[in-house]
């Protein structure tokens, strides 16, 4: 688990590996105070579609390629017992054929346009992407409209597919221990709301799943009006929004509202801890504090100062963690933290550590807790916030580098349920918050009856240490 | 050297209709007078640069005795450096915005910066760089607590699968050359670090004659050559280093298998294979796309995972380094299926390598490869990333101009016979890692 702005969400296909930073980089955008800098934020352009299909343009004109993508307000978070994984194993399917092409055509049409394709779900949406060069933007279209009206779901392709997830889950969950503790964290820090299923759904849940609850999925939630297409690159918003008109307008709406659905969790009513022992060679402890995201808190700013506390507590390499417990007391080897305040549901601020040889588990625990209490009782100085919010504000402007992210972070917000103006006002709501703010917001959330924590130990086993 | 304009090279095999748009992308060179080559970039959209710097000081440049050397020295050059401490030096980074990462693999070790391009931001980062590289203080304190973290990470890569199978395959694979061991080294060889090591390490392979760097970003030529200067150009000229022993030739095949408590089965399968700069990088590069580089254009997903819902990921890749760097073809399933997928994925190896692309997986391959370059420089990273590789292992400024056109140029009896000299199935190494059921299927035979 990283930390950054996206939630752990599964890839259709594996990414390439890439080169990465030793310690991980950075959290969520923030004030820029350099002038030099442009504006903050690209301009956002958007139209919507009769049937209620919104268009979100952002413009990159640096080189002659798009990302277009397609977002659907459906996730883990709107699944049950029974039926986790749904989500996920229809965005499998949405790559096995339709009424005009057969199973894999999709991705090679892509392909012999010199398109790279993929596709992935989290605990709020699903979205689907391709990155093209410019003047095929019509390709994505026509395609992506395409899968959205005249899905075909097959049987014996099902079958297969389903097989395929299980090595996913696999993969990455069943033999990988870290993965299994955040999956027992959110298991427990929630009841029975969605947040608390893995996205990749459980094992059970795979093996039960029928062809009936897809397409029961797909017709409720793959509908224009639940539907947001998002295109940053080398593109004319005029030119885009006439070539969605032409390709999506046909799509029928099937009832315009989008999934408004934003389940409420059981309060978190005490504090959860597990002891986890499993193929680990490394302790590990992941520990959540389930708090508000923007429309669920008590009073606007709080949201933005759990940003910046998490950013002061693990979000840059001058950070408390890193500082104290890194370098100082040389307890932690590994520690960082993520929140968003984006998201559909009430979600998890996280804390992640791994000791350093021979510190024993809960030491590192108690002083990974203390750091909190200490920023509870003490605000920040300016000058230690200040830097995080310059440190935030630089991040802004290396993120607009990707196309792909650009157009990732509209797609978020708006799927999340939160209007473009969330982007345009974020660095705003960032630089006005206090550090007596920050002290207040954890304070009142960053409490153990809010908390859950595992704790992952190895155990004995009969591998040799090599 | 005059810089150049990169073109897409519109023709009648290529999908690209007449007037797809030209990409500007002139790279300037010049060499600092310590010897050190710098490429550069102008591209000023973004107030924002980046500067990487590359040595020829990867782990295999790891004394024989303490492997990992070169992952802690990289590790720790922003641990402190010129008069600050670690605290005070991450501070003045945050402080300024900028983004300092390092790290190394088996030829190289790097430094990447990027910041903000206002000129005092500029100025106060050069600083900081250039501290760094000339002046990293290898502090006592430190070089214990990166010690212990990267053992800490050693740990850790054990209980990952993946990690453990692609240890014991380099090991396999490369037997006593200096690619052999993981570049973030053994617990053993960590342990016998001293800081005197870490000196001399950074004594003989940060010098000029090691060393390239890329720069990309919203800053004018002047200002780019006064940044090196007082960055790159404070080291001195020192020496290349030895060139690395060739790779000898793989003499037979091998199967290791590795057994951990696990429910898959992870499969790495291959051998040296090519070099950077190899004159045949295109046929290679082309015919991998159709057998397993290409995503779901390839054959492996198309039949491991398409046809048989056996693996989430199977690929294989050609992974060029300074001296031969393997191929590698791989897949994960489920334990009792080890012996149908990895009999799949030999076949489809063998069957490849012998008879290459059809004529219309050659042409997806192509129309792929020349409709997607665009993507392989949209952004200011990436150009750092081949700027970073084409001055470190000393390809041709051209290359990315040329590259369209060289994948076009390729043809299906080269691919074949580049495959052939490159590949010999019978003698690939195959690695598994995987638990009793993979172990007991394995048995069985593949069938």
């Amino acid at each position: 688990m990283s930390p950054g702005r996206s939630p752990s969400k599964q890839l259709r296909r594996p990414s390439a590996a890439s080169r990465t930073a030793r310690r991980p980089l950075r959290l969520a955008a923030g004030l820029l105070v350099a002038l030099a800098a442009g504006p903050a934020v690209a301009e956002i352009h958007s139209h919507t579609l009769d049937n209620g299909l919104r268009v979100l343009v952002r413009e990159d004109h640096r080189a002659p390629v798009v990302t277009s993508m397609v977002w659907y307000r459906v996730g883990g978070v709107d699944e049950h017992r029974g039926i986790t994984g749904v989500s996920h194993v229809l965005e499998h399917m949405m790559f096995k054929g339709t009424q005009e092409l057969g199973p894999g055509e999709f991705s090679e049409t892509i392909a012999r346009h010199g398109g790279k394709d993929n596709a992935f779900t989290g605990q709020d949406y699903t979205a689907y992407f391709q990155q093209i060069a410019a003047d095929r933007l019509e390709v994505s279209f026509r395609l992506e409209a395409d899968r959205m009206a005249n899905l075909v779901l097959d049987e014996e392709e099902f079958a297969k597919e389903t097989q395929v997830v299980m090595e996913e889950r696999r993969l990455r969950v069943t033999d990988q221990p870290r993965s299994r503790a955040q999956e027992v964290l959110r298991s427990v820090a929630y009841d029975a709301h969605g947040y608390g299923h893995p996205i990749i759904g459980w094992q059970k849940d795979l093996e039960d799943l029928t062809l009936d609850h897809l397409q029961d999925w797909y017709d409720r939630y793959y509908r224009p009006g639940n539907a947001t297409v998002v295109v940053s690159g080398d593109v004319e918003p005029e030119k885009v929004f006439a070539l969605a008109e032409e390709h999506f307008g046909a799509v029928a709406g099937r009832g315009e509202e989008a999934n408004e659905a934003r389940p409420a969790a059981d309060p978190a009513r005490g504090e959860r801890q597990v002891d986890l022992r499993a193929r680990a060679r490394v302790p590990y402890l992941v520990a959540g504090y389930r708090v508000p995201n923007v429309p669920a808190a008590d009073k606007a700013w709080e949201p933005y100062a759990l940003e910046l506390a998490a950013g002061l507590l693990g979000g840059a390499r001058s950070a408390r963690l890193p500082e104290r417990l890194v370098r100082a007391q040389g307890l932690a080897a590994q520690v960082g933290t993520r929140y968003s305040s984006l998201s559909r549901g009430d979600d998890l601020f996280y804390l992640e550590a791994s000791p350093t040889p021979g510190t024993p588990l809960s030491q590192l625990q108690a002083a990974l807790f203390a750091e909190v209490q200490r920023l509870a009782q003490e605000a920040p100085s300016e000058e230690e916030l200040d830097r995080l919010k310059r440190s935030m504000a630089a991040d802004e402007v290396f993120e607009r580098d990707s196309v792909f992210y650009q157009a990732m972070e509209l797609g978020r917000t708006v799927t999340s349920g939160y209007d473009t103006d969330y982007l345009d006002n974020y660095l705003d709501n960032i630089r006005a918050v206090t550090p007596e703010q920050v002290r207040r917001a954890v304070a009142k959330y960053l409490v153990p009856q809010r908390r859950a924590v595992v704790r992952l130990h190895p155990r004995a086993d009969k591998e040799d240490a090599s | 050297m005059r810089p150049f304009h990169l073109l897409i090279i519109a023709g009648a095999a290529l999908v690209l209709p007449a007037g797809a748009p030209a990409m500007d992308l002139p790279i300037r060179t010049w060499e600092l007078d310590n010897g050190a080559r710098a490429l550069y970039v102008h591209r000023p959209q973004l107030p924002m640069v980046t500067v990487q710097v590359d040595f020829g000081a990867g782990s295999a440049r790891d004394p024989e005795n303490r492997p990992g050397l070169a992952a802690l020295t990289f590790n720790l050059l922003d641990d402190g450096a010129g008069d600050r401490g670690a605290d005070a030096f991450a501070r003045a980074l945050d402080g300024l915005g900028a983004k300092l990462a390092t790290g190394s693999d088996r030829d190289r070790g790097w430094v990447r910066f990027s910041l903000l391009s206002e000129a005092e931001t500029v100025r106060q980062g050069g600083e900081l760089l250039g501290e760094v590289l000339a002046e990293p203080r290898f502090v006592e304190q430190a070089l214990e607590r990166e010690r212990r973290r990267q053992v800490t990470g050693i740990r850790k890569d054990r209980e990952d699968p993946h990690q453990v199978a692609i240890k014991a395959f380099y090991r396999a694979v490369y037997g006593d050359h200096p690619y052999a061991h993981p570049p973030e080294g053994t617990i053993e060889g960590l342990r016998r670090v001293e800081r005197g090591d870490l000196k001399d390490f950074h004594g003989r392979h940060f010098v000029g004659r090691n060393a390239t760097v890329a720069v990309v970003g919203d800053l004018g030529a002047e200002r780019a050559r006064s940044l090196l200067r007082r960055t790159v150009g404070r080291l001195p000229a020192g020496e290349p280093p030895e060139p690395l022993p060739e790779v000898p030739q793989q003499e037979s095949g091998e199967q290791v298998f590795v057994e951990r408590d696990i429910s898959q089965a992870h499969v790495l399968m291959g051998q040296p294979a090519s070099e950077r700069g190899a004159p045949d990088h295109f046929p290679l590069l082309v015919g991998n796309y159709s057998l397993g580089g290409g995503g779901f254009s390839s054959r492996l997903m198309e039949v491991v995972r398409e046809e048989h819902g056996l693996s989430y990921s199977v690929f294989s890749t050609f992974q060029p380094l300074a001296r031969r760097g393997p191929f590698l073809a791989g897949l994960q399933t489920r334990g009792d299926r080890l012996g149908k997928a990895l009999g799949l994925l030999r076949e489809e190896v063998a069957s490849f390598v012998a008879d290459g692309p059809t004529a219309k997986e050659l042409e997806a391959a192509q129309k792929y490869l020349t409709g997607s370059f665009p993507l392989r420089i949209d952004s200011n990273q990436k150009i750092v990333d081949y700027l970073a590789m084409i001055g470190f292992y000393g390809l041709e400024t051209d290359y990315l101009e040329r590259f369209t056109g060289r994948v076009e140029a390729v043809t299906r009896p080269e691919i074949r016979r580049s495959m052939a000299e490159r590949l010999d199935p019978e003698r690939m190494v195959t690695v598994i890692v995987g638990g009793p059921a993979a172990r007991d299927s394995l048995d069985e035979g593949e069938r």
